[in-house]
């Protein structure tokens, strides 16, 4: 099982969306990070056959999925960043039919059914009509359905957006048992998301790639780069606007700032334990520097 | 949520897996069903065809002395002459219910997920086309359902309503306008699945066309004869054309009956041979291979959007 991307690029009429990315992936989980509009979303539509690259190719065990998309979309699940669904239908009724898209027989794709719906949680709504659906009981039923046909290559785009925190570790404690035998790209604002499941994270800047790693080495990369100060609110507000920080915490004793710096932001400060958030603040922030 | 591990891809290969295009067909018939907007349309159109069947209940009077004669809808003759009406009423429906047979998926945003399941696009545009073409033969039938049951209405509350020519009424109604059926359901739902992102146009365009085809052309002068040629109204869509060379000897008929009462018929017989007129079925012969291939070209018109349906999109 891999999929390979080579020097893939997506152009919308003079921006380029993404540019000169290639990437190997075997069974695991990436974690796809990057800022708004830094092409997450377009790779995404591009490997699961929606989007047309401008330039390169995907392959999928050695297919191009251009000329074979069927073969990867007989084991893709796929979660949109955005989706509707039918309002005639009932939860459980909405993921019988995309069974039913997704080529799976009926006695099979009804036991399938019922078993995506006690994964996410839906038992108690799941006869319930979707316009009555929360957004949350929303994203859950777009999980539900990306897991239908047991994909080799799930991609899911913000899956935890709109889940409340419960359910947010529940997700991340399922995709986290799926990732044996399987590709899992996952793409999400939420870094601790990734921090907890994600064997490799690729960020992405503008539509380019700015690092391909693990999350513990881009965490070890910002060791002695991470500074925590307490200081009053005159000096946290000076020092907000000099400095890349990541937390702003207002505490009894003033306000407790994370720097994110090379130097010592402030003679106080003092180097902390550097967390994945820290990090890629630091690879997107040192980006944004060199620009 | 549980962790337990889900049925292996393996298990999916090795099951049967559904006919496709039965699967999208018959998953499509089930969300028409279950929603009220389908109900509600055909009690909608119904009430609609009842209306306008109603107004046109007598599409011709013929007047001699003091007596009229009125010819009824659900006659052979009755029908020929409102045909066009009812061709428009068809053209007025079927493309709000066939332009966003695949267009919906993108209102919706339910394109998406459908895309990449495995369902492949012939199975994905063909089904959906079956079952509006299905609607769509649904609403031709309920049209000819209003004016066999307004026929028997009439009938049964005005003493000189004859009775629906069943025959007449079947046979007129399968010739012309189940293929006008066919072809609006067919040019719309294949023009609202290649322009996807204008279907609201091709409905409109849709509407205006069937007047420019039936109404606008026909008065173009051509050749500087000033008349339109015999061929194009014979092969015309709208039924306009087959109405005015149909009606021609019905006409002609009427006028000769109208003289013989002159020098000396009776109003009995005035009355009896125009009823024995308007039951007299018209040759319908020439209207069979227009209406055919129109129908037909309907039908192509959506392969070829099968053909270049595109799941990979630019935007």
């Amino acid at each position: 099982m891999e999929l390979m991307m080579e020097n893939l690029g997506k152009r919308y009429g003079q921006h380029w969306a993404l540019r000169q990315l290639s990437l190997r992936c075997e069974p695991g989980m990436l974690g796809l990070v990057g800022p708004n509009g830094a092409g997450k979303t377009t790779l995404m539509r591009m490997i699961a056959t929606l989007l047309e690259p401008t330039e390169g190719a995907i392959y999928w065990n050695g297919q191009n999925i251009r000329a074979h998309g069927e073969a990867l979309r007989q084991v893709l699940g796929y979660l949109p960043q955005e989706f509707g669904m039918y309002r005639e239908f009932s939860g459980r009724q909405f993921l019988r039919y995309l069974a039913a898209m997704k080529g799976l027989p009926k006695a099979l794709a009804h036991r399938r059914v019922d078993e995506v719906i006690e994964l996410t949680n839906l038992e108690q709504v799941a006869d319930r009509k979707l316009p009555t659906y929360s957004g949350g009981m929303k994203q859950r039923l777009g999980i539900a359905q990306a897991l239908l046909n047991d994909p080799e290559l799930l991609i899911v785009d913000e899956p935890t957006a709109g889940l409340d925190p419960a359910e947010r570790v529940r997700f991340r404690t399922l995709l986290a048992s799926l990732t044996s035998n399987r590709i899992i790209i996952l793409s999400t604002h939420i870094i601790g998301d990734v921090e907890a499941v994600a064997n490799r994270l690729v960020i992405l800047q503008e539509g380019r790639m700015l690092a391909d790693s693990t999350p513990q080495r881009l965490q070890a990369e910002a060791v002695g780069k991470v500074w925590g100060v307490t200081t009053d609110q005159a000096t946290a507000q000076r020092l907000q606007t000099t400095y890349q920080v990541s937390a702003f915490m207002n505490q009894v004793d003033g306000v407790f700032l994370r720097i994110i710096s090379p130097t010592r932001p402030h003679e106080a400060a003092q180097i902390i334990e550097p967390t994945l958030e820290d990090a890629y603040l630091l690879a997107v922030g040192r980006q944004a520097i060199a620009a | 949520m549980a962790t337990f591990p889900l049925v292996s891809s393996r298990q999916i290969a090795m099951a049967q897996r559904p006919h496709p295009l039965l699967a999208v067909m018959a998953w499509e018939l089930r969300r028409l069903r279950a929603s009220r907007a389908t109900w509600r349309l055909l009690i909608v159109a119904f009430g609609l065809f009842l209306f306008v069947v109603w107004l046109i209940k007598a599409p011709g009077t013929t007047g001699f002395n003091d007596v009229t004669f009125s010819v009824s809808v659900t006659s052979a003759e009755g029908l020929v002459a409102v045909l066009p009406i009812l061709s428009f009423l068809l053209a007025l429906t079927l493309p709000f219910v066939n332009a966003d047979g695949v267009t919906r998926d993108l209102k919706e945003r339910t394109h998406e997920l459908l895309m990449s399941t495995s369902v492949p696009s012939w199975a994905y545009i063909w089904g959906r086309y079956l079952v509006c073409l299905l609607v769509s033969l649904g609403l031709a039938v309920l049209l000819l359902v209003a004016l066999l049951l307004m026929g028997l209405i009439l009938h049964h509350t005005q003493a000189d309503y004859p009775l629906p020519q069943l025959e007449a009424v079947g046979l007129i109604w399968a010739v012309a306008l189940v293929p006008t059926a066919i072809l609006i359901s067919s040019a719309s739902f294949a023009l609202g699945t290649i322009l996807q992102r204008n279907s609201n146009l091709v409905k409109v365009g849709m509407i205006l066309g069937w007047f420019m085809l039936g109404l606008v052309l026909p008065g173009i002068p051509v050749g500087g004869s000033g008349h339109v040629p015999s061929w194009y109204l014979t092969w015309e869509p709208s039924n306009i054309g087959m109405t005015t060379l149909l009606q021609t000897p019905y006409n002609q008929d009427a006028t000769m009956i109208l003289t013989a009462a002159a020098s000396g018929g009776s109003d009995s017989f005035f009355l009896a041979a125009l009823a024995s007129l308007e039951q007299q079925m018209p040759n319908l012969g020439p209207y069979i291979l227009p209406h055919l291939v129109w129908a037909t070209l309907g039908v192509a018109l959506v392969g070829w959007a099968a053909l270049t349906f595109k799941r990979f999109s630019n935007s």
